[in-house]
This record gives structure tokens, C-alpha cells and sequence, in this order.
């Protein structure tokens, strides 16, 4: 019966496989426990885990109280994929425009990257103006949370100059002009607005000296001063605890 | 009287395939393939292909216009993905492997004294990539190039 032994052993085959399967997942369970033990014995993640994952959430915390989160977590999404537009992008007046059209149309999943941190970026404007509305109305800005509320409004300003920066970077005619006219608005500042101007271009017009410094401004200076006030600001709400109910 | 059934939670003996165990498999299958798709988007982002890199086919010919080289001039050019240096002498023209074979810079053209200089540590050739002096161990390959029309042919 040569049918039967052939089912027979395709039968065999097939447990044999669903073993190795096992035996693989078996054996990395016991690798990551290895190390996972061993580490968990010197540094109690386990107790650490456990502390941030069942610490008790008052009743009266709703959806809004989410906007925050998303705001850091869409930081953190802008952090990943600025990165990695970085590794394609030419920060000269030439081949600003040229490297940002080679991430978007050859570079595999370019765009994505590209709409990642393009859609990231406005969302995170979009998130961070609705988290303060609702400590606003939640009146979560008052003591002993004033001070807070006041680093908070130093992160919207850096959102927006990440945003104001990040917009010069692709070097086309929209972002061209716009910088002109926003650096221009500078200007009507009474007393320093000529200098301040003249500083922020890096010149008397938009070049390639003011593509350079906001280039440096956006993936260095900002997420650097900005990591600095959200660890502050994250801290006090660690010591302070989350607001009251209405 | 002892229940030793099924029911009893103390003598009920654990099955290892479980509607839970199969869950938990789809949920470690569906992490890694998740993590597999983020993985696969970031290589296939990072690693620059032919076109980032700006050509350099593995196989057959390259050309490029005459008239970018001048007499006596000479331009690195990229050759099966390898950088050729290609030098226009009156009477020929020479094609030569740009990678130093003694540590992988690349080599230019020194009209002066009508060599390959390495800029690393002065190992000179000659046309035909063989050594003058220096610490190239062994001699620049050679491609044969001609003119084809207004065309310069690397093969």
C-alpha cells in the first residue's frame, strides 16, 4: 500500500515540524529567561514593571487626559524617522530640494518615512494645542501646578519652532517664501526686530547660511532643549500626581 | 469519596494544546511578524540601491560623452561598481582600476608627471596599471576602453 505509507510519512513530517517549532520557541523562552533572571536579580525590573503598570488611576480620568501621551508619543515617532530621513537628506541650498525628491520617489518606503514625519509633525501641533485646552479648562494649571503649566508652554513654543524650522528644510518655493515672510515678521519687533532678523536668516535675505542653522537648530539644538523640559516636565507630574476632577 | 475526574481542578491533568496555548502562538506570530515588516522597511530604507547610488550596473558596458575629457585630462568614472579612472592621451585612451591595491584609496591622475598617484602613501603607476614604485603589492586591473562615435566606451 504505497498510498498509505506515504500519508504516512508526510503524517510524521508534519509533527516533526510543529516539534521543531516548539523546541525553537522553547528554547528562546528559556534564553530571554536566562538573561531576563539574571538581570531581574540585580535590578528587580519585574518590581519596577509592576510599580509603573498597577499604580491606580483615579476614577474621574477620562480620554482627554490623553493628549499629552499622544503628544510625546507622536515626539517620539518625529525622533525615529527625523533620524532616518537624516541618513538621505543634503542640507545645501543645490541639493536640499533634489535629496528630499530622492526620499520621496526612489528611496524604498521613502514616502513613508517622509509622510510619517510630515503627518507626525502636524498632529503633534494639532495634540499638544488640544492637551492645553483641556488643562485649561480643567483649571490643572493652577498651584502647585503653575509651574508646570509654565514649562508646558515653553514645549508649545519649541513644537512650533521645530515645526517653523523643519519647514525651510525641503527647500522648495513654498518653504522659501514662507521663512522670508515669517523671519520678516520679526522685524516689526520695536528695537531689536532689524538685528533679530539679520540673526535669524544668518544675513540680510534667506540663504544658504539660514538653511544651515535651522538645519542645526531642528535635529540638534531643539530635541536636545526639548528632551531637557519634558524630563521636567514628566518629573512634576511623577511628584505631583495627575489633576483633580472638575 | 475522592472526585478523580476530569472536573476536579486538583487531579486534572494540564493538556498542552489549549484554546489558550493557540492564542498566545497567534499573538507571539503576529508581534514578530509586526516587528518583521518594521525591520524589513528599515533595511530596505537604509540599504542604498543602484539608483541612490547613482548607477553602476554589476554587468556590461558603460559610455559616456567624449568631450567630458579633454586631452591629457582624466575622470573617475564607476564600472561594473567599481570606480574606473579613465585617462585621454593624444593617440589612446587608458581605463585602470582606481582602487589602490595596497589599501583601497583611490587613485588620481598626476598630469605632471604622467602617472597614477595614490593620494595614501605614494604608490605611482603607469598607464597600463603596473607599479613604479611604492607599496602597491600588486598591479592596477585594466579595462578595455574605445570610441565609439562621440562616445566613450568602457567594456
Amino acid at each position: 500500500m504505497p498510498n498509505e505509507l506515504q500519508r504516512k510519512g508526510s503524517e510524521e513530517k508534519d509533527i516533526e515540524r510543529r516539534t521543531y517549532i516548539r523546541e525553537s520557541v522553547n528554547l528562546l523562552t528559556l534564553l530571554t529567561g536566562i538573561l531576563y533572571g539574571e538581570l531581574d536579580e540585580r535590578l528587580e525590573i519585574r518590581e519596577a514593571i509592576r510599580n509603573q503598570l498597577k499604580k491606580p488611576v483615579p476614577p474621574h480620568v477620562n480620554w482627554t487626559f490623553c493628549f499629552g501621551g499622544i503628544s510625546f508619543f507622536l515626539y517620539i515617532i518625529l525622533a525615529v524617522t527625523g533620524v532616518l530621513l537624516l541618513m538621505y537628506y543634503r542640507p545645501t541650498t543645490t541639493d536640499a530640494y533634489e535629496s528630499v525628491v530622492l526620499i520621496t520617489n526612489i528611496v524604498p518606503y521613502g514616502w513613508l518615512i517622509r509622510g510619517l514625519h510630515h503627518w507626525a509633525a502636524n498632529l503633534m501641533i494639532l495634540m499638544v494645542v488640544l492637551h492645553m485646552l483641556k488643562v485649561f479648562f480643567y483649571g490643572a494649571y493652577k498651584p502647585p501646578r503653575d509651574l508646570n503649566w509654565v514649562v508646558g508652554v515653553f514645549l508649545l513654543f519649541l513644537t512650533m519652532i521645530f515645526g517653523f524650522s523643519g519647514y525651510l528644510l525641503p527647500w522648495n518655493q513654498v518653504s522659501y517664501w514662507a521663512t522670508t515672510v515669517a523671519t520678516d515678521g520679526a522685524g516689526a519687533i520695536p528695537l531689536i526686530g532689524d538685528q533679530l532678523k539679520y540673526f535669524v536668516r544668518g544675513g540680510p535675505e534667506v540663504s544658504q547660511l539660514t538653511l544651515t542653522r535651522f538645519f542645526a537648530l531642528h535635529v540638534v539644538i531643539l530635541p536636545a532643549v526639548t528632551f531637557i523640559f519634558l524630563f521636567l516636565h514628566f518629573g512634576m507630574i511623577r511628584k505631583q500626581g495627575i489633576s483633580g476632577p472638575l | 469519596m475522592v472526585d478523580g475526574g476530569e472536573n476536579n481542578p486538583e487531579t486534572r491533568t494540564v493538556t498542552p494544546r489549549t484554546r489558550r496555548s493557540f492564542l498566545n502562538y497567534l499573538l507571539g506570530a503576529t508581534v514578530i511578524a509586526g516587528i518583521g515588516g518594521v525591520i524589513n522597511t528599515l533595511v530596505r530604507f537604509l540599504w542604498p540601491t543602484e539608483e541612490i547610488t547613482g548607477g553602476g550596473k554589476a554587468a556590461g558596458t558603460t559610455s559616456l560623452p567624449l568631450s567630458e575629457i579633454p586631452v591629457g585630462g582624466a575622470k573617475t568614472v564607476r564600472h561594473k561598481g567599481k570606480p574606473y579612472i579613465v585617462v585621454r592621451q593624444v593617440a589612446k585612451l587608458y581605463a585602470v582600476n582606481a582602487i589602490c591595491t595596497h589599501l583601497g584609496c583611490i587613485v588620481y591622475w598626476d598630469p605632471s608627471i604622467k602617472q597614477l598617484a595614490c593620494p595614501c602613501h605614494t604608490a605611482f603607476f603607469d598607464l597600463n596599471g603596473n607599479i613604479i614604485t611604492g607599496p602597491a603589492p600588486t598591479p592596477l586591473p585594466t579595462a578595455e576602453v574605445k570610441v565609439a562615435g562621440d562616445q566613450i566606451v568602457i567594456s
